[in-house]
């Protein structure tokens, strides 16, 4: 399951990033084992804001499908 | 003994706020190595030997994916001998990992401050200092902490640290992360796209609105060049002197420090938004639209900048982090309408418009389509937006205040040397015949280059030396060519059509030279000159177009139609192959192009690349004739 796949009623739930590590996205705080949390996601679903251990941070949606969570 | 400190850490982990209090703001603002970063130096307390600090641009890891956080790994790797001393706000704690790992394991001092303490912990984050400092093997402070700057000193004489990064739990409690009101109502699409509009349109209108701000400074400038400077000269006794200093190097310089006060509203405006944090709220709102055409959200800024004054956006195209997308937007910035040329269209409409607002708007709307057309056929795989949401605050005074005079700066040395060169060679040709004496433009050897290039408009009706000096004399300023229009002839004297083609020359053609100036500083003269070459030589093409649908009629837009349409289609499969053959190593033979039963050994090094892939051809050639 993927940050796209998350409802409207599961934002803001605290969630563990599972997906193998992007040096990219690392850099931003999501990397395995990391908890993240959906904050907001743009109209078209272009751009999604989550909330990590280290600040607010905006991905687009083709990173987005590759950032596997799990609840925790 | 070290005389050196770096501060190294994230964007907006407070770096220059702590450098500014090291320093008493005694900063000097550098430009090193020739390329564009804020770099600041500057020297703690009055010890001898001085003990510099250097700020950095933020960087978030060890190779830096933009050219700042490149410079910034490459500056701390490059001084070996200096102390780093790592900032991160409290809440970004989780991310100093990477940076410790990458630059604090080869020996060097260092030690860690940590900042916006107070705002960590109103959302429920906890850091204990002392347990965090055994963790890591190096000494943590928080920056509010009085014994910073006597800490920070000690840097000098501090023995090699031993950093480990290991899980810092117990030692950091995260805070909580949620969305304040503020960013639900930047964030939403209806909302916030609604508030930045505005935001937009005030920051416009303030710098190009009749009688606001920009306009009236900008009036300012011209009226002290023109009429101030211009009255002085006039008391020149030397006729060449008097218009070299008149027309040469007053309205040179006029041209060009004009644009001053508008470039620095827009300067202001800018580092406001960057710096308050609302510049990445909108980089994430447009997004997605640019996106689709090629380019990236943080461009929004220069893109709806480019309607008021190309060369002050493509300044403002600085801060995208990525080169190809900076080079893009750059390429299409000059199809949007700027507000210089707004006069001329006003001149030339009313020769083929009845209402000259809907002939203005219905150029500006093909400005723009061409800009989006512009970018799409550029179009590339570019990297997905991944950026941090900082906190908003309020920007810092004196940062802004020097940021900002740092660019102008580097804006007046930049423009003023190759547009004053430009305009010197155009007196010189416009005030002197072939003989080198002074003499009126209409003799000069300006007008007889000018004669030599009226064939260019010839097939558009236009034949006439005037026409092609009013289009040369836009390279300068475009109001110049509504000047020009007014002053050899009064009212527009051609047709029609004439006039719809002249004013999309005029739309499409490359932008005046402080335009092209700026573009040099960003992406080198050679690009810059070869975009306007460009986009003048399809200038031409697009009024000649333009001309002939409109005598032709309605048979000349379907053939044009179907072109265009050919040209859409091949261009796709064209550009693939430009791009895999620039991408692949030139030595590189594909497995299908290899005849049956040949293969490459696995030591086998092509001589050359063109040569091996001759020998490749050969043999599939001979393959096929045993066939």
């Amino acid at each position: 399951m993927t940050i796209r796949d998350l409802k409207r009623e599961e934002w803001g739930e605290v969630l563990a990033v599972s997906s193998p590590e992007q040096a990219r996205l690392r850099v931003l705080g999501i990397r395995p084992g990391a908890r993240i949390v959906l904050l907001s996601v743009s109209p078209l679903k272009h751009t999604y804001v989550l909330g990590t251990e280290a600040g607010k941070v905006a991905i687009s949606a083709a990173l987005a499908k590759d950032v596997s969570i799990c609840g925790i | 003994m070290r005389d050196l400190i770096l501060l190294v850490g994230n964007p907006n982990a407070g770096k220059s706020t702590l450098f500014n209090r090291l320093t008493h703001g005694h900063a000097r603002v550098g430009n090193w190595h020739g390329v564009t970063v804020d770099a600041l130096t500057g020297r703690i307390g009055t010890a001898d030997p001085p003990l510099s600090v250097v700020d950095l641009p933020g960087v978030y890891d060890g190779q830096g994916s933009s050219l700042e956080e490149r410079f910034s790994a490459d500056y701390i790797r490059s001084h070996r001998d200096a102390a780093l001393l790592f900032v991160s706000e409290c809440a970004a704690l989780g991310r100093m990992g990477e940076l410790l790992s990458a630059f604090a394991g080869d020996g060097r001092a260092a030690m860690l401050v940590l900042t916006k303490r107070r705002r960590f912990e109103r959302m429920g984050g906890r850091v204990d200092c002392k347990e965090l400092s055994k963790k890591l093997g190096i000494p943590v402070l928080f920056a509010e902490d009085p014994s910073l700057p006597s800490a920070v000193g000690s840097l000098r004489d501090a023995p090699p640290s031993e950093v480990s990064v290991s899980d810092m739990g117990g030692a950091f409690t995260p805070a909580r992360t949620e969305l304040s009101r503020i960013d639900r109502i930047l964030l939403h699409g209806v909302w916030g796209s609604l508030i930045f509009a505005a935001l937009l349109v005030l920051v416009f209108f303030l710098t190009f609105g009749r009688g606001m701000p920009g306009e009236l400074c900008k009036g300012c400038v011209e009226d002290f060049f023109g009429t101030t400077l211009g009255a002085a000269a006039e008391g020149i006794s030397s006729p060449v002197l008097k218009s070299l200093v008149r027309d040469g190097l007053l309205a040179g310089l006029g041209s060009v420090l004009s644009f001053l006060p508008q470039i620095a509203l827009l300067e202001l405006f800018l580092i406001l938004l960057e710096e308050s944090g609302l510049m990445a709220r909108l980089a994430v709102l447009a997004d997605g639209a640019l996106s689709a055409v090629g380019l990236s959200g943080r461009a929004v800024f220069s893109l709806l900048m480019g309607f008021g004054c190309t060369a002050a956006a493509v300044t403002t195209t600085r801060g995208l982090d990525d080169k190809e997308v900076q080079r893009r937007v750059i390429l299409s910035l000059p199809y949007l309408p700027c507000s210089a040329k707004l006069p001329v269209f006003l001149t030339l409409s009313a020769s083929f418009f009845g209402e000259p607002f809907l002939a203005v708007l219905l150029l500006y709307a093909m400005g723009a389509a061409l800009a989006v057309i512009t970018a799409l056929l550029l179009k590339r795989e570019s990297r997905p937006l991944a950026m941090e949401l900082a906190p908003l605050q309020f920007p810092r005074p004196l940062f802004t205040a020097k940021s900002l005079l740092f660019q102008l700066k580097q804006f007046i040395i930049k423009v003023s040397t190759v547009v004053l060169a430009f305009f010197l060679v155009s007196w010189f040709l416009s005030s002197f015949d072939a003989t080198f004496t002074l003499c009126e433009a209409e003799d000069s050897m300006l007008a007889d280059l000018c004669s030599g290039l009226s064939f260019l408009f010839a097939p558009v009706g236009m034949s006439d030396w005037r026409i092609a000096y009013a289009a040369l004399s836009g390279l300068i300023a475009k109001e110049n060519v509504a000047g020009a229009i007014a002053m050899f002839y009064g009212t527009f004297p051609f047709g029609r059509e004439s006039a719809f083609a002249f004013a999309v020359f005029l739309l499409t053609c490359s932008p005046c030279v402080s335009a092209i100036s700026a573009s040099a500083r960003e992406v080198g003269i050679r690009r810059a000159l070869l975009y306007a070459a460009v986009q003048t030589g399809s200038a031409l093409l697009l009024s000649y177009i333009t001309y002939f649908c409109l005598v032709g009629g309605a048979m000349t837009l379907v053939l044009l139609a179907v072109v265009l349409l050919a040209f859409l289609l091949a261009v796709g499969p064209i550009r693939e192959k430009i791009h895999r053959r620039r991408t692949d190593h030139p030595q590189t033979i594909y497995r299908r192009d290899l005849p049956a039963g040949v293969t490459l050994s696995a030591h086998a090094a092509p001589v050359a690349g063109r040569a091996h892939q001759r020998q490749a051809r050969g043999e599939r050639s001979s393959a096929r004739r045993r066939r």
